[in-house]
């Protein structure tokens, strides 16, 4: 299948942290702007189906040593709001190797004006 | 090769355990009444169990255990010991479990060779359990250090840390088993819902306790604290180990987040560091369903045999060995004890 740069909107219509919500060739993609970029990942969290771009995206709890705490990631991780699992944005991989599952991510640049993501299918519509 | 891993030996009074204390202790001692465990003795109007005196002759048990069913050599830990998990006093319940402890070396593992030995530390003073450890740890015959956890305390708490320290020095594992402590006195550890009427719902119940425990140990990082700790779990059961370790896998991928610290599937840590004996060995109807448990919990070589000789309840070997699937009998009955307890075991009579 073709890969599609699609236009997704202007780098400032992006609030940050607020996932704004797309239509592609019958999945829902959230593309969201945080203090680490841009990313765009499927809302389907590939543990049971949750609509993972509702949950929350933001940094995480880093290995530590006992009753050690550092927190880290800002801005790389989203959250799934069912049972909390969560994901690497830019590669969907399951943080820590809690799980072997991947989340659906798109490649995301910025160009210009334009916030672009590539995916395999149109870009159907489009809502905040 | 039969290796047992839960033997309980009894001296049932006092007088022969004396000589182990300094005079004011024997003073102090001379009057005590030996219980065999920390259960109230009026607290079950029939706590069942064999109570004959000749289970208090090494030679006899050995006869009566090893030579009938064929078992090479023989765990013992002394709940008369695990009695100490009743008292107020860590001075008392050291002084006490060190000349149990004392007894036990010159008259059990002298008696027989088959005889192998967790001497009994109580938690009430980890100093002083530590000091018992470096006192016995290379005493021949010694495999594993029996550590009464008195009171409320999870097992991971940090006062437990120091003991934990010495066990790994010493390549010790730690084995818990039930004390008779349970629910039985303010600050004992309490069983979920309160106290169960009977004993044999006491009993059933069991594995409640040992569930708290584990969960602490992995979900406190003592594990990765001491990296080579073991822990055997003893008499708690085994076949809920299964699901109740799926659960904590999945708590784990929900909410690793509040214990960054557990860097492993809490699974992987028990495959790493926690053996469960078979005794009480679940019976099902049909013997196969527990086939599937069993299977699963040997991928990672979890399953160490035990008879809890000479108790009421006791697993009859010829039986268990039965109830094993075959691909696994040599493993579960001694392969996985001598893995778990290393050189310490070696030497025994084949």
């Amino acid at each position: 299948m073709t890969v599609r740069r699609l236009r997704v909107g202007a780098p400032d219509e992006f609030e940050l942290n607020r996932i704004r919500m797309l239509t592609a060739a019958g999945a829902e993609i959230g593309v969201v702007r945080t203090e680490a970029g841009f990313f765009a990942m499927r809302n389907s969290c590939p543990h049971q189906k949750a609509p993972i771009c509702e949950g929350t995206v933001g940094g995480t709890a880093l290995p530590s040593a006992p009753d050690d705490r550092s927190y880290g990631l800002r801005g790389q991780v989203i959250r799934c709001p069912w049972h909390g699992w969560e994901f690497l944005m830019a590669t969907g991989e399951c943080l820590f190797g809690t799980s072997r599952k991947r989340l659906v991510t798109y490649q995301v640049e910025v160009s210009g004006d334009g916030v672009f993501i590539s995916t395999k299918g149109a870009v159907t519509g489009q809502r905040p | 090769m039969i290796l047992d891993c839960d033997v309980h030996p009894s001296v049932l009074q006092i007088s022969p355990v004396l000589k182990y204390m300094s005079e004011p202790w024997r003073e102090r001692f001379a009057s005590h009444v030996v219980r065999k465990s920390a259960t109230p003795v009026n607290r079950f109007p029939n706590l069942g169990g064999a109570k004959s005196p000749e289970l208090t002759d090494p030679v006899q048990v050995a006869k009566d255990l090893f030579d009938k069913w064929n078992i090479d050599a023989g765990i013992l830990l002394a709940l008369e010991s695990g009695a100490v998990a009743a008292w107020p006093d860590p001075v008392e319940a050291a002084v006490y479990v060190a000349a149990l402890n004392d007894y036990f070396i010159e008259h059990w593992l002298a008696a027989d060779q088959r005889y192998r030995f967790a001497f009994a530390v109580a938690s009430h003073d980890s100093s002083r359990a530590v000091q018992e450890i470096k006192r016995l740890a290379n005493v021949p015959g010694v495999v594993a250090i029996f550590l009464v956890a008195a009171g409320p305390l999870q097992m991971s708490h940090h006062l437990y840390y120091p003991i934990y320290a010495a066990a790994q020095e010493f390549d010790l594992p730690i084995m818990i088993h039930p004390t008779g402590d349970l629910g039985m006195y303010t600050g004992a550890p309490t069983m979920a819902v309160g106290v169960p009427r009977t004993y044999l719902q006491w009993l059933a119940q069991f594995p409640q306790v040992a569930q708290s425990h584990l969960a602490g140990l992995i979900f406190d990082g003592v594990f990765e604290r001491f990296p080579s700790l073991k822990v055997v779990v003893t008499e708690y059961g085994f076949s809920w180990a299964p699901s109740f370790l799926w659960r904590l896998d999945a708590e784990w991928r929900n909410l690793r987040r509040e214990v960054p610290w557990v860097k492993r599937a809490p699974s992987e840590y028990v495959r790493d560091h926690v053996r469960f004996t078979t005794q009480p060995m679940e019976e099902p109807e049909q013997p196969e369903d527990l086939f599937k448990i069993i299977e699963i919990m040997e991928r990672d070589h979890l399953l160490l045999f035990s008879t809890d000789y000479p108790h009421f309840d006791r697993d009859n070997p010829e039986i268990i060995a039965r109830r094993l699937p075959k691909a696994v009998q040599e493993r579960v009955m001694s392969q996985n004890a001598l893995e778990t307890f290393g050189s310490r075991l070696v030497g025994v009579p084949v």
